[in-house]
């Protein structure tokens, strides 16, 4: 599937932008603090209606006065406003036009704290996590390096991603596991201060138990799914001989989940907080037998970084029968030139990508025929130079 | 649209109060606001009066805890209901959604919530003793008609902990496809849901048959 064209107000220091994309590479460049991320941002929240750099989403909400207009462009300042505004909110509002497979879709989305609202081809969602699917993406931020030698959320939060955009049963599942944690995690506090009877918890028990074996049996058969794509690339990367191993590791298995609660519930009530579940897995990586997490160098770890998103990639199209997008989000300054040379090298044909950096030097690796460069200042897109080869 | 300030404020604690129910916006509140003062006195002051009215005379039902002016509501007053079966709900409103239904002939009991520790709600707020203390007159079947929420899904299955020892048939709606619906539109949740809660229709006379084990336990 691709992105063909943004529109969008309101995100961070960008103008209202309207911007047609290329199907292959799209190249956004500038200084840093231009809102070249804030682009990529802009499409992360169209796909997801989350940020990818902040828990708090209302930081992507332009930091301006409210009652912010424009005219043509150019900001309005605030004692010079039109007068009979309509009913202006600071907020995002953003749409894209998608093409994949099954047609032409139109994705729509208004976040005005606290509304936030979804759009498919004109009808309203009526829950906001139906949004996620129609606009599948693979995001591959600086942060995402980290994830052999990072802390376990990273590895969750990389299956969580990959799984929900092609399994809304397991999304559905994993929104209600949040939800049965955090009412647990309460209770536990209450049962500790003596707010609330002990027994109740056998109910939140098996709520936790039921939700999170759904989760874990996902969890394992991707993992497993995507153990032999990551061992592949990472052997086509400059010709390593190493073998990578990923091997799920569940917080606890399936049929002990139960017998292991009971055989925490003292400690969990004294620190009130759930230590048995799926909110504990972990994948293990290992190099040659050698856990990577200690032992694989920098370069390695990154290495297995960049392989594991484009094994993400390849298990999306394995799920969903084709590409998603491919968000790379200022990944090229961290990288030595052979690495880079083979992400580039890598980006497929068919995977619209898009790429954010100061580095003017990548334009000239990249296979120029198929890339649009936009060129970002002061949150303005200036150009759009396209070098489409259709 | 005009600011709240400019407007006189008799009327702008109107909008201010209509802006307080539940779905309306400001903009709405200020349609409905005009919309008041351009109607007659006499119609305002109907709509006054049935605003009081009903906060003066609508209580809880002593036996299900549903809506009524009397002291028993009429469902509970209807000779010709089923005694022996009671429907658990959450809220007084959803009688009148199953009522409406129809097809329902039992009892109601009305919970006045679910168990919610986030939001402070424990067993003991809801009105799960007066459930019990009607479980003494012979009981055949209650239905957890609890929402499908995390919430209302736990709510249901304290309450079977609770009822099981009872030795009485405990029941959940099932959750899935709407009615009329075709196969091939469902959402993949609601037809995920739907199979794991599927019942058994003939089991070729073969007890213990490891599909029967689906569905709530």
């Amino acid at each position: 599937m691709y992105l063909r064209k943004l529109k969008g107000m309101g995100v961070r220091n960008l103008l209202p932008l309207e911007l047609e994309f290329n199907p292959k590479i799209n190249l956004f460049l500038g200084d840093n603090g231009a809102g070249k991320s804030n682009l990529l941002e802009a499409i992360y929240f169209l796909a997801t209606s989350r940020s990818f750099r902040t828990n708090q989403d209302q930081e992507m909400i332009q930091s301006t006065a409210p009652g912010r207009y424009y005219s043509d462009k150019v900001p309005v300042a605030a004692d010079h406003q039109p007068a009979n505004l309509p009913d202006y909110q600071p907020g995002i509002y953003l749409s894209g036009e998608v093409s994949a497979v099954d047609g032409d879709s139109k994705i729509e989305i208004l976040y005005q704290p606290p509304r936030k609202e979804a759009k498919i081809n004109g009808k309203p969602l009526s829950r906001l996590i139906d949004l996620i699917g129609h606009l599948r993406v693979v995001l591959f931020s600086v942060e995402d390096m980290a994830v052999i030698k990072g802390g376990p959320h990273l590895r969750r939060r990389f299956m969580d991603i990959s799984i929900s955009q092609t399994d809304p049963v397991y999304l559905n599942d994993l929104q209600r596991y949040i939800r049965i944690l955090k009412q647990r995690n309460r209770l536990l506090g209450e049962i500790r201060d003596r707010i609330e009877q002990e027994d109740l918890l056998d109910t939140f028990d098996e709520s936790l138990v039921k939700t999170g074996n759904a989760l874990i049996n996902k969890r394992r058969s991707m993992v497993s799914e995507i153990n032999p794509l990551v061992k592949g690339i990472y052997q086509e990367i400059g010709g390593s001989q190493k073998e990578v191993q990923l091997e799920y590791k569940p917080g606890v298995e399936e049929d002990d989940f139960l017998n292991r609660l009971r055989a925490k519930r003292r400690e969990e009530i004294r620190r009130g907080v759930s230590l048995v579940g799926p909110h504990r897995d972990e994948i293990a990586f290992t190099l040659d037998g050698m856990n990577a997490r200690a032992f694989a160098s920098e370069g390695e770890a990154r290495t297995i970084a960049i392989c594991l998103r484009l094994a993400g990639l390849e298990y999306i199209y394995q799920q969903s029968g084709e590409y998603p997008l491919l968000l790379l989000d200022d990944v090229f300054s961290e990288l030595d030139e052979h690495r880079k040379q083979y992400l580039i090298n890598s980006l497929q044909a068919d995977v619209q990508t898009f790429i954010t950096t100061a580095d003017e030097h990548v334009l000239k690796d990249l296979p120029l025929a198929n890339s649009s460069v936009f060129r970002v200042e002061k949150g303005e897109v200036v150009s759009g130079d396209r070098k489409v080869a259709k | 649209m005009p600011r709240a300030t400019i407007l006189p404020p008799s009327l702008a604690r109107l909008v201010n109060e209509l802006s307080k129910l539940p779905t309306v916006g400001p903009k709405t509140a200020h349609r409905l606001a005009f919309h008041i003062l351009n109607t007659h006195r006499e119609e305002v002051g109907k709509l006054a009066q049935a605003l009081l009215e009903v906060k003066d005379k609508i209580h809880f039902c002593r036996l299900c805890g549903g809506f009524t002016e009397q002291e028993f509501c009429a469902v509970c007053q209807d000779e010709t209901r089923e005694k022996s079966r009671i429907c658990v709900v959450e809220h007084s409103s959803d009688i009148i959604a199953i009522e409406r239904a129809g097809n329902f002939k039992g009892l109601y009991h009305v919970l006045g919530g679910a168990i919610s520790p986030l939001e402070g709600i424990s067993p003991g707020d809801l009105r799960i003793k007066e459930l019990l203390a009607r479980l003494d007159t012979p009981c055949q079947e209650i239905i957890l008609a609890t929402n499908l929420s995390v919430e209302g899904e736990a709510t249901a299955l304290y309450l079977t902990r609770l009822i099981k020892p009872l030795r009485i048939k405990i029941t959940r709606i099932a959750h899935g496809l709407p009615v009329g619906g075709n196969l091939e539109y469902a959402d993949e949740v609601t037809l995920a849901k739907a199979m794991e809660g599927r019942r058994l229709i003939s089991d070729f006379g073969m007890r213990n048959a490891d599909y029967t084990q689906h569905g709530h336990k």
